[in-house]
Formats: structure tokens, C-alpha cells, sequence
């Protein structure tokens, strides 16, 4: 298991490398001057704006930049942000933990919740229950999240006066970002939960359990619900691996500096070391969510574990 | 057959619930003032009939009882600063105005008044010396006097943004007289002298605080002013909380706390303000504005900002190089229509003057271009053009840039110009416009000091070609009046000069007036004291609650 895993983190390093080139790339050829931006509206000549240009690092050929940026990151330096001059690991350090608060908080109620009426969808086919599951995953996939946000505000914050609007203070300010982030994964997870459940349950060994007159309750949980979930946890890792990228609308919508609004402003503003800081942040969670699912697989079905050699 | 026959009848259902939504979103739009879709009335035609405030208040009344728990005021704004270093340039400043003073101020008037300086005098043409109060101190303790005024002008001037703005001071004639005595003069006349005294670049900073904090950028997150609020924290991307400062030198702040919310969405702030979650939005959208105007617990103040929407036409540019082509797309815009429309008299005062109403410099009735689309295919044909043109707009991709080219480009089309648009984000435009690689696009141009003179000097002086002269215009008979305004003395004198000014500019046809935008500012029914205009953006010392 020890090799397995060092494995997986070696094999990181040239996900990475490929995501840094590929990020630092598009870039450096998306049109639009950073030095323009930082001093728009602001009557710079062009003297001003070629001192700030070389204060920045922006003159040198592709390779140069793309050398010194790697340089920078053997040394632990994401490099500065070109506005404020403030290091980017500083940035991510409080963009990334609300990034995490939010899609931590919706993806355990979509788990808890889309599991439980996955499996209430499987044991119901052709029932209310299954109406159901089908159309709150139609409803979750199709609903815009923006318009779900604003609805939301519309009735608790100004309406009602039950939660705050904006921001991610205490526990109430994270209830209607967590939910509206949370429905479209929920959706997902319902929708393979249930069809997961459907093919094992129609199993010789569970018509075997039921046979010698186990409960049925324990036969879903017991027996059924363990071979059920390799697909269900993988939809979920797949699932928080999307909402760790950043729920950009949400975020937008309820004024929460998250990593998906730190990464579109900085597109935006042609801030190129946040958003090269902040897609590697991401891209590196994503491999560690990734290594994490695998590892799950194994503690839910022993049979892949003796594989991890 | 039973559970077919339910399925059939769910289908249906839900068929029949789609099309309701289809044909509910198919349905009219909201008369809001932003973005109406109603034809332009008649009587909208007269164009400056509704010149806002230049100052705009939210006054006490009688039997109001002060709110003493609350004692934070949250204003949200649209964008963070890159910096809470005055010296740094930044595009918003509205926690800057709290933390910091300058030698002088303006007044809500436009009139400059003496505020860290007890007096100061023009002993000559080029000559100015500063009295400085003796009782200020800066929010770190120490005493401020004519070593921090000394150290702050040089100090910007080391900064390439600050310096370009100050270019008419002379470093080397900066001097602490005395203790509380600060001199410097000028390298030639220059009328807009105290107007840079106002600029935040010398708004007075304290040496021993930014060596303390051991570098620029480390200053510029742990700011130190004289200002009657000082910097508490500031979480990146969220928010900016500062603190009364008890030792202020004048009447100390009336509430507390402020703290600065850092939203971008519009919708957003406005809902914010509506649920309480704060008390002032500094930039209400146009279509929230009859919301948040007629709302059951905020209401809005307008005044005039003098910010100038336009289109300038680059003059660098075949066929714009030809001036019978300018007068042609001249002809063919109809601005007033595209004003009803996409912003309507709420949000926005229609003129063609490119001064604002309200100021001194305003001239109405210097346009020699009336709508006429046959006149501009006259034009054209004459310019070598019968059967049209195409001409490339640079848009910045937003709603209202959508509606503004999509009534252009119908607009001109009826006088045989196709335009191709462009669509491009704001970091491309500004690019393209700097490199002056475009042809006509749509711009909105807010000038400080709020100055007729300046304003035309600094668009269209062809010494800023590549920064604010959009039009990329270089006529020395336009330039010849412009250098006259900068070093006239008089107000009114450099008014009539900035008439003269737009007069040349409508002449070469360079521009398209289009509209002059108002500040809408969202406010909690509750707060009193709050006063901005044009010239000077709110003091929020002078803010308190009433109980409501």
C-alpha cells in the first residue's frame, strides 16, 4: 500500500507540470495587456506602463517566463499578485479554506441526502419514490445555481431576515451557499445511487438473503449498500473534485471570495501568477481527492485493496 | 397498463409546466429606468432639463432619535483597492478618503478649502507656502508637521504614476520652511495646482510608519493617516473594517466602525442593502435603481459625477483620417434614441455638449449634427464612400454595451455603414485602445477634478494620445486652447475656453456624445449625515443612525 501511494504522488509531478505549461500557455497568448489593466483609467504614459512591465517580469521571451516561474516554484514562490504585490500563497489562504467550507458543507448533504434517496428510489421502482429521485435530478442538473441563489436571498434574507445575504460569517452564512451549490451533486449522487443499487439488488445473494429471512432493512444496509457504493463514492469524489475547482456562481452571487472568483478575476485582470497559482492549487487537490477516492475503494471492497501493491 | 397510464399523465404534466415557463419568460420586460424597451417619447427630447444635484444629502429631521447601537456603517463597493498606499494608484478610494487628508480638500461645492493646512498663499505665479494646524497627529501616535508634508511629496514623486500626475511640481523646490510651514512652487504657471494638492497621491502619510512597516507593499496593508477613521484589518478579496480614530484633530466620527464590503455583483450589493446586511451601496446598478429608490428601507442619491459616455472615433484610422466620413457617422447617430433607451433620464442626462450639465464649461447648442441619415450618405458618397463602408467597433462585452451597439449598428446601417463589432473584455480593450488598434468604440470617461478645462485637456490634448485622448486627435488649434486653459487662473475664464475647446472638438467631429451618467448611490432609510457630490466623495464621520 506504502509503494502504491508514493506511487501516486510521484506520478503528480508531471500532472502538474503538464497543468502549470498548459495554464502559463494559454496566458501568455490570451490577448490583453496586464499592465494595461492594473493602470486603466489612470492617464499612464507609455514610459510608466513599460517600467511597470519590467517591474513585473513581463518583458523576456515564453521559455524565460515559463523558466523563472518554474524556478520560483522549486523554492516554494507562487510568485506575487501583480496588483497588490501580495504573495499569492497568501491569496489562496483565504480564498482556498472558504472554497473548502462550502463545498465541504454540500457535498455531506448531498452525500447524506442523495444516498439515502437513492436507495429509497431503488427499493420503490416504479413507485412515487422513484418519480420522484427522477425528477429532483432533473430538477437539479437543469435548475440555473444563480437564479436558485437569488430566490433564495429573495425569501430568507430580505423577506424573511433569517440569513444573511452575503458573506460566509458563522454558521448561517453558509446554509443557502452550501445548498444551492449543493443540488447539482446531489442530483448526480441520487441518480447513481439509485441505478447502482437497482443492479445489486437483483443479485442471486441478495434474493439468497432474503431467502433465509434476513430483514429487509439489513439486507439493503448489510449486504446490498457496500458493493453498491464503488460507483456512488466515485460520482462524490468527482463531485467535490468540481467543487473544489471553485463554484464560481455561487461565489459571484453571494459575495464569498472563493477560489473560483479569485481565479476569474484574475483571467479577467490578465493576473497571471493568481491564476497559475490558483489552477495548481486546484489541480493538486484534485490528485489528492483523487488518491483519497482510491484509497476509499479499498476499505469498501477489500478485493481491490489487494491490489494496491 | 395502470402505472403506464400514470407516467403518461406525470409526462404530461410536466410538458405542461415547461411551456409555462417558456411562455412566462417570453413575457414583458420590467419598465425599470435602466434598460427599458419602450420607444422614446416626444417630450424627452429636450435634453438638459434634468441636471441632478451637484450635491446630494440625506438630511436630519425633526423628532429623529439617534440609533446609539448601531455602531457600524458597511458600505459595499464594486471593486477592491490594490493598495491602501495613497502614493500607489488605485481605482476605488473610498476607504482612503476615511484613513487620510491632504494639505486641502474640496469642498461639496467643488471649492478648494484648506484642511491639514490652516492657510496657504500664492506668493507668485509659480510660488505656493502652506500654514500647517499644529494639533493634528497621525494615527500611530506621532505629530504630524512639515517634515511628514516634505517627506510625502517626495515620496511620490518616486512613484512613475504619481509622478506623471504631479509633473508640474518641482521637486527640487520642495521645502519644510519651519515646523509648520511647507513650500514649493510649480515649473510654470499652472491653473489645476490645487486640484493636485487634492489628489491622493499627497494625501499626507508619516515617514517613521512606513519605515516601521518595512516596505511600500507592506505599508499599503497596514495604512497610517490623520484621517478621523483608522485601519483596524483587511481580509483579501472581502472586506476593509477601520475604527474611530479618538485622537482626530477635528469632530470625531459619529459611529464607531466602518467596514468596506468587497461585491461584485450588482444584484448582489443591492439585495445586501435590502436585507440590512449593510447600510450604503456605493454603485447601484441602473435597473436596481427604482427598486432600491422606492424600497421599503433604502432610497438612493443621484448627483451628477461628470462621466461622460461617448464614441470616440480614432482619427489614425483610414477612413476616420477623412473628416467628411467623421461628419457622416455623426449624422447617422441618433445618441438621443440610444440615451432613452439603454439608460433613460433617471440614470443619465442627455446632452450634446461633452461637458456635463450643471458645470461651468456646459455649452448646448454646439452640435452642427442633427439625425439625419440621407445627409450621411451624402457625405460619404463625397468622401469616395456610395455605397457604404465597413467599420469595426470595439465592444466591451457587457448587457449595456449590447444594447448601445445593437441600436448603433441599426442606426448606421440606414446610412449604408456596416459596423462588424468586436467584442472584447475589459483587459482587451484597454490594451487595444492604448495601442490605438481600433476604430470607434464605446467609452465612458470620468475626469478629477471635475474641472470644463481639464476635462477637454486631458481627451483631447494630443500630448495624451495613447492614455485619455481616445480619439487619437492632434490639431494645433485645439491644442493652442488647450495649453491657454492650463495655465488661466480664472474659473469662469478657462470655462469659456473649454467652450471654445468643444466648439473646435465638434468641428473636427471626433467624438460621439452620448450621455452624462449620474453617481446612484443606495442608502439605508435610516442613516443621516451622508453628503457626496461630484467633486467629493462622502466623509463618513459626519454618518449616524435614527432609529426607524
Amino acid at each position: 500500500m506504502f509503494k502504491y501511494i508514493l506511487r501516486r504522488i510521484l506520478l503528480m509531478i508531471p500532472v502538474m507540470l503538464f497543468v502549470i505549461v498548459i495554464v502559463f500557455t494559454l496566458m501568455y497568448f490570451t490577448p490583453g495587456d496586464p499592465v494595461d489593466t492594473i493602470l486603466a483609467g489612470s492617464d499612464a504614459t507609455a514610459q510608466t506602463r513599460e517600467a511597470l512591465r519590467e517591474e513585473l517580469g513581463l518583458n523576456g521571451t515564453y521559455l524565460e517566463r515559463l523558466g523563472r516561474y518554474i524556478g520560483g516554484l522549486l523554492h516554494g514562490d507562487l510568485g506575487l499578485d501583480y496588483n497588490s504585490r501580495m504573495p499569492v500563497i497568501d491569496i489562496i489562504k483565504v480564498a482556498f479554506p472558504s472554497t473548502l467550507k462550502i463545498a465541504g458543507a454540500a457535498i455531506a448533504f448531498a452525500t447524506i441526502l442523495g444516498i439515502a434517496i437513492g436507495i429509497w428510489a431503488a427499493v420503490n421502482q416504479y413507485t412515487f419514490a422513484d418519480t420522484f429521485a427522477t425528477i429532483l435530478a432533473l430538477l437539479g442538473n437543469s435548475m440555473p445555481v444563480f437564479w436558485l441563489a437569488l430566490l433564495l436571498m429573495l425569501q430568507f434574507s430580505i423577506r424573511l431576515r433569517w440569513l444573511p445575504a452575503t458573506g460566509l460569517d458563522g454558521w448561517k452564512g453558509l446554509i443557502m451557499p452550501a445548498f444551492c451549490t449543493s443540488v447539482s451533486s446531489l442530483a448526480a449522487i441520487a441518480r447513481m445511487t439509485r441505478s447502482s443499487m437497482l443492479e445489486v439488488i437483483r443479485s442471486d445473494y441478495i434474493t439468497t438473503a432474503r431467502a433465509k429471512g434476513v430483514r429487509e432493512a439489513n439486507v439493503i444496509t448489510e449486504h446490498a449498500l457496500g458493493n453498491a457504493m464503488i460507483p456512488v463514492v466515485t460520482t462524490i469524489g468527482i463531485q467535490f473534485g468540481n467543487l473544489l475547482g471553485g463554484a464560481v456562481l455561487t461565489e459571484t452571487v453571494f459575495a464569498i471570495p472563493g477560489m473560483g472568483t479569485m481565479i476569474v478575476s484574475a483571467i479577467k485582470a490578465r493576473n497571471i501568477p493568481v491564476v497559475q497559482g490558483g489552477v495548481l492549487v486546484c489541480a493538486l487537490s484534485l490528485c489528492v481527492l483523487n488518491l483519497v477516492i482510491d484509497l476509499l475503494y479499498g476499505f469498501i471492497d477489500p478485493r481491490i485493496k489487494s491490489q494496491y501493491k | 397498463m395502470k402505472s403506464t397510464h400514470k407516467r403518461r399523465l406525470i409526462s404530461l404534466a410536466l410538458a405542461v409546466l415547461m411551456l409555462v415557463g417558456v411562455l412566462s419568460g417570453c413575457g414583458s420586460t420590467s419598465t425599470s429606468t435602466g434598460a427599458s424597451s419602450a420607444a422614446p417619447s416626444e417630450e424627452s427630447s429636450s435634453a438638459s432639463n434634468n441636471a441632478p444635484a451637484q450635491a446630494a444629502s440625506v438630511p436630519a429631521q425633526e423628532g429623529e432619535v439617534v440609533d446609539t447601537q448601531k455602531d457600524t456603517i458597511t458600505m459595499t463597493v464594486d471593486r477592491e483597492p490594490a493598495s491602501l498606499d495613497p502614493a500607489v494608484y488605485v481605482s476605488t478610494y473610498n476607504a482612503h478618503d476615511q484613513i487620510y487628508e491632504g494639505l486641502v480638500t474640496y469642498d461639496l461645492d467643488g471649492n478648494i478649502v484648506p484642511l491639514l493646512a490652516e492657510s496657504y498663499e500664492q506668493v507668485d505665479d509659480i510660488t505656493w507656502v502652506f500654514k500647517l494646524r499644529k494639533d493634528v497627529y497621525f494615527h500611530n501616535g506621532e505629530h504630524m508637521t512639515s517634515a511628514d508634508v516634505l517627506y510625502t511629496f517626495t515620496r511620490a514623486m518616486k512613484f512613475p504614476q504619481a509622478a506623471n500626475m504631479l509633473s508640474n511640481l518641482d521637486p527640487d523646490s520642495f521645502e519644510a520652511t519651519d515646523e509648520y510651514t511647507f513650500t514649493f512652487k510649480t515649473k510654470q504657471p499652472y491653473a489645476f495646482t490645487l486640484n493636485n494638492l487634492c489628489e491622493l497621491y499627497l494625501m499626507i502619510v508619516n515617514e517613521k510608519a512606513i519605515q516601521n512597516a518595512g516596505s511600500d507593499e507592506a505599508f499599503g496593508r497596514n495604512p497610517v493617516g490623520t484621517g478621523p477613521y483608522k485601519f483596524v484589518s483587511w481580509v483579501a478579496a472581502d472586506s476593509i473594517t477601520l475604527e474611530r480614530f479618538d485622537d482626530y484633530w477635528g469632530e470625531p466620527a459619529k459611529v464607531k466602525n466602518v467596514v468596506f464590503k468587497y461585491i461584485i455583483e450588482p444584484t448582489t450589493r443591492t439585495i445586501d442593502l435590502e436585507s440590512g446586511g449593510s447600510d450604503i451601496d456605493w454603485v447601484v446598478a441602473n435597473e436596481d435603481y427604482e427598486r432600491v429608490a422606492n424600497g421599503e428601507n433604502t432610497t438612493v442619491l443621484k448627483y451628477s459625477i461628470a462621466a461622460t459616455r461617448y464614441f470616440p472615433l480614432n482619427v489614425t484610422k483610414e477612413p476616420l483620417n477623412d473628416i467628411r466620413v467623421r461628419q457622416a457617422l455623426q449624422y447617422a447617430t441618433d445618441a438621443e434614441t440610444i440615451w432613452q433607451v439603454v439608460f433613460g433620464p433617471e440614470v443619465a442626462d442627455y446632452s450634446t455638449s461633452f461637458i456635463a450639465p450643471g458645470i461651468g464649461g456646459h455649452a448646448e447648442g454646439l452640435s452642427q449634427y442633427e439625425y439625419n441619415p440621407e445627409k450621411a450618405k451624402e457625405l460619404l458618397a463625397e468622401a469616395g464612400y456610395p455605397n457604404g463602408l465597413d467599420i469595426e467597433f470595439l465592444q466591451l462585452s457587457n448587457a449595456v454595451e449590447d444594447m448601445i451597439v445593437t441600436l448603433l449598428k441599426e442606426q448606421w446601417a440606414a446610412a449604408g455603414v456596416n459596423l462588424i463589432i468586436s467584442p472584447i473584455d475589459s483587459a482587451g480593450i484597454n490594451s487595444r485602445l492604448n495601442e490605438g488598434s481600433f476604430f470607434v468604440s464605446s467609452l465612458q470617461q470620468k475626469t478629477q477634478p471635475i474641472d470644463a478645462g481639464f476635462i477637454m485637456w486631458k481627451l483631447f490634448h494630443s500630448s495624451n494620445r495613447g492614455s485619455t485622448n481616445r480619439s487619437y486627435v492632434a490639431d494645433p488649434e485645439l491644442d493652442a486652447i488647450l495649453d491657454e486653459i492650463c495655465i488661466t487662473m480664472d474659473r469662469e475664464k478657462r470655462d469659456e475656453l473649454a467652450i471654445q475647446a468643444q466648439a473646435r472638438v465638434n468641428d473636427l467631429a471626433v467624438v460621439i456624445n452620448l450621455c452624462h451618467l449620474h453617481a446612484l448611490n443606495g442608502l439605508n432609510k435610516n442613516l443621516r449625515g451622508y453628503e457626496a457630490s461630484g467633486y467629493r466623495r462622502p466623509l463618513l464621520k459626519n454618518c449616524y443612525f435614527v432609529v426607524g
